[in-house]
């Protein structure tokens, strides 16, 4: 089969598309193709949208490269695999079909990996095929014979190693060729299936307007999954197609053809041939170093035990190792608004300037180092391969629940933010589970409520007469709180709104890798970038705009500090709500705190910065944990108890307080009525469970 | 054709199975042959999962997880 | 520094922040989506293209 010419020699600089299953290094190698920092993990769903960037031909000439989510295969399962598919197919508005594809296998795992290349080919366009882990294949005894592969596939075969980057420079040349060879596909479709699919093709381009160039793999795709509306994208097929589609599934049923099957397993037959001439197994790999692994974090006892103890380390060392940089940050910080005291007059611009900016911002900044150490354990979490482990363990309990342990993964990432925990249930597979993911996700305590449970913390008893063990303790309970809140809520949703039998869980167990240090150090540097960018820019604004209602309209000359914030806006917003959180043991000034963190929570921290910042008149700046012991009701009781501490910190768990998340779950909804009913039961719960905690705590005498 | 057919899900931990039959034209299942588990395949069952479910198979070099009342539709042939 | 220069740039730096916020709101809803904020992708999920439909 001769393609026409204007395939193989494009005019304009071919456009590729990166694709491969899950986890085969898809993203490693754009990064290193576009010097871009895509995230990079080892677990499936860290890339779960298109991403284009560009890399340079041997010539300077730019060539457009689009990442795409993993897929095992295009007869797509789930939304992230849909991407894949609609992009391959042109189906994608914003995306042109790309003009090439290059498609990465794991050379550990030949045969898998070659299923979704063996759909590929049937697109009719050019396929570079790129070996990825070749050295992790040389380690597990496998070698693969490169040119037997090229020479019997017919297309250029480029052995690499993505991580660290060998094999780069013969990809970027043949990706220069302005000629690709199409690939020998020599693959017949089954005798009982053939004649469906050519009339199914000829169908699907005369009533479905599809490219005659894509119409048999869009058949094929057809016949591989038994949801036609799903593969067909969201346009239905025409009546016509879908009646030839029809009879043919009778006629099979009838004559009890697997057709399907039959399908799959002939693909696989074409690739166990092939396999067989590729790969030769030099010596038996012993059990590998991630079965050893596995043997103690996946063992009944001490599986357990290495969950408890990595989350208790981590809360530990946020106590310890942050306790050091943070004070550094906070005398910097006191220092910078003493220096500002001291070099200017009073008036409005020095209340903005320390109050305001250094007090809003600086008591966000001291967060930093307790941020850092939080994304340094997840990101080692994430690209060793642990995330799938824990799914593996989790999925009993997530069963109970109804949901499977491919929930769990997003629920881990939403530890670190709600948001790509959100964007990552575009793995799962069935569309109420995901919703149900979705709706749960925001209870799992995100980064963000860290600054807050940490000067609740700290306030908790005046000077460090806390134990260690107490504040971890606390801080795990919180963390456990959320999340069981999370398989709580998800249980009731399965059970009343969401029904729907419990899905299959199919997931793969990537074998460990040692962390990518290079990776981890750069998601913390861009998460810090990320912190301080937000802190400099939005938190500084609110600060801003914080300090002006806290300090307009000015109050008859003489007012104490107190009495001036009492009747400012802020004042007068936080009296306003106050009668709906005094049955939770908050005051109005606390109640300018929860209404500014609906921007986003660590805002409260920040808030409150502003807010016990500006009662203070003397002009040394104190940490605002010592400001927040100080603080009063108006009859003297002190205002910042045990029990208010730790009933905010409950209602901070619960509460839906992160505009951030609120687009994103319309944008993965399509409409407003799922954030909206997410922000209102959230919210709604944190404020029963806050007003029993603190009635019942109130009633026993703390 | 002599060996007794099990349910991949009573295959006990450590020993192999070639798979022999599949429930046909299921959905779910059309995704696992599509990871590569055919009849014929030969699987291994590493572990189960602490709580004891799901099971982690190795198959055509890789590892899969999927739980005991999905495996319970996959007949095996034990190895000997 | 006098009080009175010091409330006017005071008022105009709180203008300023507070135009800041608004223009950021307006950018928001018009490319829908959570930014770069917790290295999401930024693009949108959008329905594939619709397809003409036989009458």
């Amino acid at each position: 089969m001769a393609p026409p010419p204007h395939l193989s020699a494009p005019a304009r600089a071919p456009t590729y598309a990166l694709v491969g299953n899950p986890n085969c290094g898809k993203s490693t190698l754009f990064n290193a193709l576009t010097g871009l920092k895509q995230k990079v993990g080892n677990y499936p769903g860290v890339t779960v949208e298109k991403k284009i960037g560009t890399t340079y031909s041997q010539h300077g000439q730019p060539i457009t490269v689009i990442d795409l989510p993993g897929a095992y295969s295009l007869a797509a399962r789930s939304p992230d695999e849909a991407v894949t598919r609609d992009v391959l197919l042109g189906r994608r508005s914003d995306t042109p079909p790309p003009d090439r594809i290059l498609c990465i296998v794991d050379a550990t795992n030949l045969e898998r990996n070659l299923y979704l290349v063996h759909q590929i080919l049937d697109l009719g366009r050019p396929v570079i095929l790129v070996l990825n882990m070749m050295d992790l294949a040389a380690q597990a005894g496998l070698n693969v014979r490169v040119a037997r592969l090229e020479k019997e596939l017919g297309l250029p075969v480029i052995p690499c190693e993505a991580v660290t980057g060998k094999g780069l420079m013969e990809l970027r040349l043949t990706m220069s060729r302005s000629d690709l060879p199409l690939a020998r596909h020599a693959w017949n479709v089954p005798t009982p299936i053939a004649p469906a699919v050519s009339e199914l093709a000829s169908s699907l381009v005369e009533h479905d307007h599809k490219l005659p160039l894509t119409a048999r793999a869009e058949a094929l795709l057809l016949l591989t999954d038994q949801d036609s509306v799903r593969v067909a994208g969201s346009s239905p097929l025409s009546p016509r197609t879908t009646e030839i589609l029809q009879g043919w599934q009778q006629r099979w049923a009838a004559e009890g053809t697997d057709w399907a099957g039959t399908l799959v397993n002939s693909r696989y037959d074409a690739i166990g041939e092939l396999a067989a001439e590729v790969v030769q197994r030099v010596g038996v790999a012993g059990p590998s170093t991630s079965d050893r692994i596995d043997a103690v974090v996946t063992h009944p006892v001490w599986g357990w035990l290495v969950l408890g103890g990595v989350m208790t380390l981590l809360f530990v060392s946020i106590f310890t190792l942050a306790q050091g940089p943070m004070d550094w940050i906070g005398d910097h910080m006191a220092m910078l608004a003493d220096g500002v005291k001291a070099q200017m007059p009073p008036g409005d611009l020095r209340g903005l300037i320390t109050d305001g900016a250094i007090g809003g911002v600086g008591s966000i900044v001291t967060f930093l180092p307790q941020i850092l150490i939080l994304f340094c354990f997840i990101g080692l979490l994430e690209s060793t391969g642990y995330m799938a482990r824990a799914a593996f363990i989790m999925d009993r309990l997530m069963s109970r629940v109804g949901l499977n342990g491919k929930s769990f993964i997003p629920l881990l990432s939403s530890y670190a933010c709600a948001i790509p925990g959100i964007m990552a249930t575009r793995t799962i597979e069935d569309h109420k589970d995901r919703l149900v993911t979705i709706l749960v996700a925001p209870l799992m305590s995100c980064s963000a409520r860290l600054p807050v449970y940490l000067l609740m913390i700290a306030a908790l008893l005046p000077g460090d007469l806390m134990p260690l063990g107490a504040k971890v303790g606390l801080m795990l309970l919180m963390y456990a709180l959320g999340t069981l809140g999370a398989f709580g809520f998800a249980w009731f949703f399965k059970r009343t709104l969401l029904k729907g039998a419990p899905p299959m869980m199919i997931m793969e167990l990537p074998p460990y890798r040692l962390p990518g240090l290079r990776d981890v150090a750069l998601q913390m540097l861009e998460r810090s970038w990320i912190f301080l960018r937000r802190a400099g820019t939005v938190i500084l604004a609110i600060s801003i705009v914080l300090w002006f209602l806290a300090a307009y309209p000015k109050a008859p000359d003489g007012a104490t500090p107190t009495q001036q914030l009492a009747q400012s806006f802020a004042g007068q917003a936080g009296h306003l709500i106050e009668p709906v959180i005094r049955p939770l043991g908050f005051d109005w000034q606390i109640g300018i705190g929860l209404i500014s963190s609906f921007a986003a929570r660590e805002v409260f921290v920040s808030t409150l910065g502003v807010v016990f910042n500006a009662e203070t008149t003397n002009d040394n700046t104190a940490p605002l944990r010592t400001a927040l012991l100080a603080a009063r009701w108006p009859d003297g009781r002190r205002l910042f108890t045990p029990l208010v501490c730790v009933t905010l910190m409950i209602f901070y768990v619960f509460a839906m307080q992160c505009m951030s998340t609120i687009a994103v779950v319309k944008r993965e909804t399509n409409g407003w009525k799922w954030p909206l009913f997410q922000t209102l039961y959230m919210t709604g719960t944190a404020w029963i469970l806050s007003f029993i905690f603190y009635q019942a705590g109130t009633a026993l005498g703390f | 054709m002599a060996a007794a057919l099990i349910k991949l899900s009573d295959l006990p931990i450590g020993s192999s199975a070639t798979v022999r039959s599949f429930p046909p034209q299921d959905p779910a299942f059309i995704r696992l042959r599509e990871m590569g588990l055919l009849v014929g395949t030969t699987v291994t069952l590493v572990r189960t999962a602490p709580l004891g479910d799901p099971l982690e198979i190795k198959l055509r070099g890789y590892r899969l997880t999927l739980r005991k009342s999905d495996a319970a539709h996959v007949q095996v042939e034990p190895t000997p | 520094m006098s009080p009175q220069v010091q409330t006017l740039l005071a008022l105009a730096l709180v203008a300023l922040a507070a135009t800041g916020l608004v223009w950021r709101a307006i950018v928001r809803r018009n490319h829908p989506g959570c930014g770069h904020d917790c290295s999401c992708p930024a693009s949108a999920l959008r329905p594939p293209v619709k397809q003409p439909r036989r009458p």
